[in-house]
């Protein structure tokens, strides 16, 4: 149970996700490790007061680092996701779109994603709702057109007063192509 | 001037906010939780160094190096697992709606018009299921219609091809079947391919 998406679509938002973090932790220990002075100094009283020194400002440095680190790749994380969604959003919004279409009687069915986007089975069987009905108001039209032809056929020769084999044949004719229209529009449950 | 919408990255704003919002709070949870693991470990060490008598360490990057490693390769760790279960999450709560949807699309290929497209009210995607059921319905109505002309027609055709065969053609009976034809035509044409 799922829905298609593009190759490797959840790895690559897993990946691609997980590397801003990875560079933002590079990035973070770098800062970290060039915030305090390089040496502790010479001697066992200066590496002591160094160390308290950096003890004292220790929490609230790491702090402000990773909360610029973090704040940075905020918006990075966005972005990438903006459009990782969009490959879902983009497709759904067409599905609309197209679904709009169709409610509104154009049967064309021409809806077509992009190579990267998502839902292509779901389109393909929207276009596939699109054909089929397509297929079976082509096959009323057909009909009616035939029904037309012959009805037309049957008033001339009403009106020329002949009743013989041929209004015959024009009426079964229509008949069958009424039962054709019954048949198609009986595969619809309404 | 048609607006092309699909050169807007931001089109469907709840799906998509709430889309990423999941991957901006791990991110700064990741943040926060490194920041406290960095500074837990590196004051612990240098609470050792301090209390120590004897302090054989020389520079600064001697002492951080290796918390700032343990640290974040920690961190990362947890991350990337809170990362997987939140794309694995993400994915269960997608799926079934649009797996949902795609069976309704499939349904209504068949021919089915009776039954609603609906979604649980909890689930993603309601606008794509109120659309989908939109289409549904707007398809209905109009083969009701066509069904309603085709009866219509029927009995236009029954009435003729009965007087034909009694020898009896009627003109009236014709022309009510052109009317029926006229009048399925016209149902028919609000189709468009």
């Amino acid at each position: 149970m799922g829905f298609t998406t593009q190759r490797n679509y959840r790895l690559l938002l897993y990946v691609k996700t997980f590397a801003i973090v990875v560079v933002g932790a590079a990035i973070a220990g770098y800062a970290v490790s060039w915030s305090f002075p390089a040496s502790f100094g010479e001697g066992y009283h200066n590496a002591l007061a160094a160390v308290q020194a950096i003890r004292k400002v220790l929490f609230w440095k790491i702090a402000t680092i990773y909360a610029v680190i973090g704040i940075s790749c905020i918006p990075a994380i966005a972005v990438l996701h903006l459009f990782y969604s969009h490959r879902i959003a983009g497709p759904v919004y067409r599905i609309g779109l197209e679904a709009a279409r169709i409610a509104q009687g154009d049967l064309s069915g021409k809806i077509k994603f992009r190579p990267k986007d998502n839902l292509t089975d779901m389109a393909d069987t929207l276009n596939n709702v699109a054909s089929q009905y397509q297929g079976r108001i082509m096959a009323v039209k057909d009909c009616l057109a035939v029904i037309d032809a012959h009805s037309k056929t049957m008033s001339n020769l009403m009106q020329q007063g002949k009743d013989g084999a041929e209004l015959k044949r024009a009426a079964e004719e229509i008949t069958n192509n009424v039962k054709n229209i019954e048949r198609s529009l009986s595969e619809i449950r309404t | 001037m048609q607006v092309n919408y699909r050169k807007k990255y931001f089109i469907k704003k709840d799906f998509q906010s709430r889309f990423m919002l999941r991957f901006v709070v791990i991110a700064t949870v990741w943040a926060a939780a490194a920041a406290i693991l960095f500074s837990f470990l590196a004051g612990k060490k240098l609470d050792d160094v301090r209390y120590s008598s004897h302090i054989d360490i020389k520079t600064i990057s001697e002492l951080l190096v290796p918390i700032t490693f343990a640290a974040q390769v920690a961190s990362l760790l947890i991350f990337a697992a809170i990362l997987a279960y939140t794309v694995n999450s993400l994915w269960k709560r997608l799926s079934p709606p649009l797996y949902s949807l795609k069976k309704d699309i499939a349904r209504i290929a068949g021919g089915d018009l009776m039954n609603e497209v609906s979604l649980s009210s909890d689930e993603e995607f309601q606008d794509l299921a109120a659309d989908l059921d939109s289409m549904r319905s707007g398809l209905q109505e109009k083969i009701v219609r066509l069904k309603e002309q085709q009866r219509i027609l029927s009995a236009a055709a029954d009435e003729l091809s009965r007087s034909t065969l009694e020898g009896k053609p009627s003109l009236t009976h014709a022309a009510a079947l052109q009317a029926a034809v006229k009048g399925l035509k016209a149902a028919a044409d609000v189709f468009h391919y």
